[in-house]
């Protein structure tokens, strides 16, 4: 048992994988049960970990597996401000009622309802970003607003581009990139 | 070769004129504004190829003896053939490791879900007080609660950094819901006791 491909894989089975976290969802996700997912940055890809109330379940995505990032623009973002901007609204009845408790809690719920437009327009609109693999083709939910996709975008691409051209160079016979 | 990139909305084919362009473009589909960014492993080959026929002075194949042996199992060292290598981020392995670690998951690298202790707690303690089961049960949900938090602690192993506050709160709350469960239950016998009459006795 002294084959250096052994001992290789030993040493990888017991050491711990670090790994860095690059984008969540929001913290209304956390709310509701099975919605929280997270993607993580790892030595050689990428980790999705998504939760469900009981169990966390992880996918994983190397760097030289990724054969394409996709996303389009979704109206979920303008459906969102309609709704938020609607419950704002309806708080404002209750300023009809004329006494100081309504008052309270009229501006209780236009502040919660305003404050959830107001960072639902910061965040920016929304994508569904797809991610594909030869094996398996997943959404990634922490980064369909704009900023986080930008983010994503920026911290990825270079590091999966880096290594399928060093796989490329490897192995310059069996894979011929036509893209 | 891949089939290509997918539209993330009606997920159809998009046409390879429409890979890595700077702005978004129609999905010929479903008309949905789409961006694809297509890497180079795209166009890797698939290994389809059948494996090569070993010679007598090569080495062959531990599953396929005459099939020509291209790689070391990084895990048991078996000697494998091109169809019965699998690349696992960058190791090589036989198929039967792959199945031997997946099932055992006690490397990082294979495991692909794990079972969050301390969100069982914390539901074992509030679903009860929400649907006031409490009142009858309480304190056999907060002892399991208690029990749970306390297997959990060690045996909870997630992948990505997690605080362990999760199973503080979860600690603490079974202690206040058992010993308030007890307080209640002493309440209701002082009171009964005290006052009979009241209770119809």
């Amino acid at each position: 048992m002294s084959d250096p491909a052994i001992s290789r894989g030993r040493e990888t089975a017991t050491r711990p994988i670090p790994y860095k976290k690059i984008a969540t969802t929001g913290w209304i996700s956390r709310l509701l049960p099975g919605s929280r997912s997270e993607i993580y940055l790892g030595g050689d890809h990428l980790l999705h970990a998504k939760q469900i109330i009981l169990f966390e379940k992880y996918r994983r995505f190397y760097f030289s597996d990724i054969e394409a990032i996709s996303f389009s623009k979704s109206n979920r973002w303008i459906w969102l401000s309609v709704v938020w901007g609607f419950l704002l609204f309806c708080s404002l009845f209750w300023y009809l009622g004329h006494q100081t408790w309504c008052y309270i809690v009229g501006a209780l719920f236009c502040l919660v309802f305003g404050g959830l437009l107001l960072l639902n327009l910061i965040a920016g609109r929304t994508y569904v970003v797809n991610i594909q693999t030869a094996a398996q083709i997943r959404r990634l939910r922490p980064v369909e607003r704009e900023n986080q996709l930008i983010k994503f975008q920026q911290t990825v691409v270079p590091i999966i581009v880096q290594a399928q051209q060093t796989q490329q160079a490897q192995q310059p016979n069996t894979n011929e990139a036509a893209v | 070769m891949s089939a290509g990139a997918f539209c993330p909305i009606c997920h159809r084919l998009l046409a390879t004129s429409q890979w890595n362009l700077p702005d978004f473009t129609a999905c010929p589909n479903c008309q949905a504004p789409t961006r694809t960014l297509v890497f180079p492993a795209i166009a890797r080959a698939t290994s389809s190829a059948r494996p090569a026929q070993r010679n007598e002075t090569e080495a062959g194949c531990f599953f396929h003896r005459n099939s020509r042996a291209e790689n070391l199992c990084a895990s048991c060292g078996r000697f494998l053939c091109s169809l019965c290598t699998l690349a696992f981020g960058t190791q090589k392995l036989c198929p039967d490791c792959i199945y031997r670690k997946h099932r055992q998951a006690s490397e990082p690298l294979f495991q692909d879900q794990t079972i969050l202790f301390d969100n069982i707690a914390l539901l074992l303690l509030v679903v009860p007080v929400l649907c006031f089961v409490y009142i009858y049960f309480g304190l056999i949900f907060s002892a399991f609660a208690l029990a749970i938090v306390i297997i959990g602690w060690r045996r909870q192993r997630p992948l990505v950094p997690r605080s362990k506050y999760r199973f503080v709160l979860a600690a603490g709350l079974s202690l206040i819901e058992g010993v308030g469960w007890i307080a209640l239950v002493w309440l209701v016998v002082w009171l009964i006791q005290s006052h009979p009459t009241d209770f119809g006795l």
